[in-house]
């Protein structure tokens, strides 16, 4: 039987896909695939690690849904003072997580993990 | 002076299109004013900022200085964007909000309270009096930095600013800022801040308007003035 917990074959092509085709989208200049557990699954070369930072966020974001009565965090990101952009798109069991370029539109960067998840 | 000035940023932001609720939080001293439509209680702001507040500086630890925070929801969206190294502004709105305007919105009024706050820590910390032969001349430095300062936050002149900035955010929205920002220093930069110069404030204003109709419109406005 299979653990609820553990990414399941969809989940996993969905990874694959997502990992072919980040680098090539404008803009991106780094990327992590993390778990649900905020473990690294994989990540583009020399990105610094950010790990505890980013499952602080995402369990902030819960946090906030249940204040709010809301669903999601749909989408996180944050305009840092380097210029970029850091994006967290929560997806089922795993995370996608971008570090932009400062002139990327994180609507229009969405649209397009949107449109690669779900073809 | 500090507070009004965020009653008065709280104030406007709570009147942008989309805007459910917005709260000055001090990370020591909590809430300081908010304001909203009803929607989102203040304690909830509370909370949503103390959140925003450790992620601000958990961000700092990891080498990410954080302009702004969003958390996107189904149905809202709450922004975080740090005022000053104590202060956060959070903002709750639902999906018309214009996020980088207010953003921007936010971003610029920090500058102007921390330019007004390094002018008159500068006014304050002037002390000339151990300088030989420079101290008389040195205390009339001092007070008419003063009276600049004094000048820019007069009573007689605040009604013609708010009704020139209010003016210019119904015919160019969120620009206003800028623009009222810009204009006001090169007025500032060539005379002082008194009455009888106001039209001239109202003519840098009009020629930073693009639309010429706009710009036509402002000038109309105030052509009496």
């Amino acid at each position: 039987m299979e653990n609820s917990n553990s990414i399941n074959k969809k989940e996993n092509d969905n990874i694959t896909r997502i990992i072919r085709v980040i680098p090539s989208l404008a803009g991106v200049v780094h990327f992590y695939i993390m778990d649900w557990r905020g473990k690294i699954i994989e990540t583009s070369g020399l990105a610094p690690d950010i790990t505890d930072f980013i499952t602080f966020t995402l369990v902030s974001g819960v946090k906030m849904r249940d204040l709010l009565g809301s669903r999601g965090p749909h989408r996180i990101w944050y305009d840092l003072q380097s210029k970029g952009k850091l994006l967290i798109v929560p997806f089922g069991r795993f995370n996608i997580v971008i570090f932009l370029k400062k002139n990327v539109s994180v609507a229009k960067m969405s649209e397009q993990l949107s449109v690669i998840l779900h073809g | 002076m500090a507070e009004k000035n965020m009653n008065e940023i709280a104030a406007k932001i709570a009147l942008m299109d989309g805007v459910r609720g917005c709260a000055f939080f001090h990370k020591e001293q909590g809430i300081q004013v908010w304001d909203g439509d009803g929607s989102i209680a203040e304690g909830t702001l509370r909370e949503l900022a103390i959140y925003l507040v450790k992620l601000q500086l958990l961000g700092g630890k990891n080498g990410l200085g954080i302009h702004a925070s969003v958390f996107q929801f189904n149905n809202c969206t709450v922004i975080g964007v740090p005022y000053s190294a104590e202060v956060m502004v959070v903002m709750c709105c639902s999906e018309q909000c214009d996020m980088d305007a207010l953003i921007k919105f936010v971003e610029m009024r920090r500058q102007t309270a921390a330019q007004r706050k390094s002018s008159i820590e500068v006014t304050q910390e002037l002390d000339y009096s151990h300088y030989k032969g420079l101290a008389d001349l040195g205390g009339d430095l001092t007070a008419s930095m003063e009276m600049i300062i004094e000048e820019e936050d007069s009573e007689v002149m605040q009604p013609y600013y708010d009704q020139l900035y209010e003016s210019l955010a119904e015919l160019i929205g969120p620009l206003a800022d800028y623009v009222a920002q810009e204009s006001f220093r090169r007025w500032r930069r060539d005379g002082p801040a008194i009455p009888a110069r106001i039209f001239d404030l109202v003519s840098l204003m009009a020629d930073e308007i693009e639309d010429p109709v706009l710009a036509e419109e402002f000038l109309n406005r105030f052509d009496k003035m």
